[in-house]
């Protein structure tokens, strides 16, 4: 695809997220929303992406990214 | 010199009697508890209610649920200051209508809180909450193989508790009635069943609705109860937290120490002999 045009990425089926960086990663995206309190998992396209990969796991254009917290529950 | 026989001999038997107690621990996977009430983190009204209920309810193991962050609304830090205290979480599978559903919820608890005991729980009725005996076993089996510390919400039914355990589940969680239903221990007659067979630990989860019911749990031979709804929606859940902490204690020293037999006719208490004779 052509690098000039900004890739968009879905997070968690809310919100349309636009990237002209095309190195952008898993972190960035939830660096941008401010989203992490330290208990969040992550999925890419429901590949469930471990804390670690991150920073490397770089996003596709059309990526579906879902982010989960854990809530009161019983 | 009579005194001090029975002063000896009540003295040995204070010793038996903490001896029986105070070696009474809960073991589940790789875990020793000292407290056999677990609690659940729904529906209390706010986080500092929350955390004073649990901690004055002593348990050890609390259970939680996960799902999409709200990304438009503010984030739900209520399990901030929980999982901060290091207590053994216990997160749920909740909302899972099927194994594959609960497996991944599984792997994204484990990424998300760093632990590897999963409450499994899949339940594809919203109405009455029935856990899939069929997708909970097969779910179970496949955790398992995977490293988890399973204990599934199953029905008060025996065999499968038995599958279960077969397949390498840490505990069984049998119901006593439908979940938030406080309707108690209406699967008695099988918790029954379960307890006489089980080589796991039998942890009662949902419907206990009343401090009674769980002593009643614990009286029967249950090894921990599961709280929440009962706790939480009452008027005062710190004061209730505390009262289901005194029942489960009660129940298991009540079956600790043996309860006495039932009979259809009366065993009088004091003679019957005519005190004129």
């Amino acid at each position: 695809m052509n690098d000039k045009l900004p890739i968009k990425i879905m997070v968690n089926q809310a919100i349309e997220m636009n990237f002209i960086d095309h190195q952008t990663t898993v972190k960035t995206v939830l660096n941008e929303l401010k989203i992490d309190n330290g208990s969040m998992a992550v999925a890419v396209n429901n590949d469930i992406i471990p804390k670690q990969d991150w920073e490397q796991c770089v996003l596709n254009d059309g990526d579906n990214v879902n982010v989960f917290g854990a809530i009161a529950g019983g | 010199m009579v005194n001090s026989l029975s002063l000896e001999k009540k003295s040995t038997d204070d010793g038996l009697l903490n001896d029986t107690f105070a070696n009474d621990k809960l073991i589940i996977g790789d875990k020793t508890f000292q407290s056999r009430l677990f609690t659940g983190t729904g529906k209390f009204a706010n986080s500092e209610l929350m955390l004073n209920s649990l901690k004055a309810s002593h348990s050890e193991l609390v259970t939680m649920a996960l799902k999409r962050v709200d990304i438009a609304g503010k984030a739900d830090d209520i399990l901030k200051p929980l999982i901060a205290s290091g207590i053994n979480l216990l997160p749920n599978t909740s909302g899972a209508k099927n194994a594959q559903d609960a497996i991944f919820a599984a792997k994204l608890t484990r990424e998300a809180l760093g632990t590897n005991w999963i409450k499994l729980e899949i339940h594809p009725d919203p109405k009455y909450l029935m856990p899939d005996p069929i997708e909970t076993l097969r779910a179970a089996e496949y955790l398992v193989k995977e490293g988890f510390i399973v204990l599934p919400y199953m029905h008060a039914d025996p065999v499968l508790a038995k599958r279960l355990e077969e397949v390498g589940c840490a505990a069984v969680m049998p119901l006593g009635s439908p979940i938030g239903s406080n309707k108690g221990l209406a699967s008695r007659d099988f918790l029954e069943i379960i307890i006489e067979q089980a080589s796991v630990p039998v942890v009662v989860d949902a419907g206990i609705g009343a401090p009674s019911d769980a002593a009643l749990a614990m009286e029967l031979g249950a090894d921990a109860v599961l709280i929440n709804t009962a706790m939480a929606v009452s008027h005062n859940p710190v004061a209730m937290a505390q009262a289901f902490a005194m029942a489960v204690t009660a129940g298991r020293q009540a079956y600790l120490a043996g309860l006495a037999p039932k009979y259809q006719h009366a065993i009088a208490t004091s003679p019957l002999t005519g005190f004129l004779d």
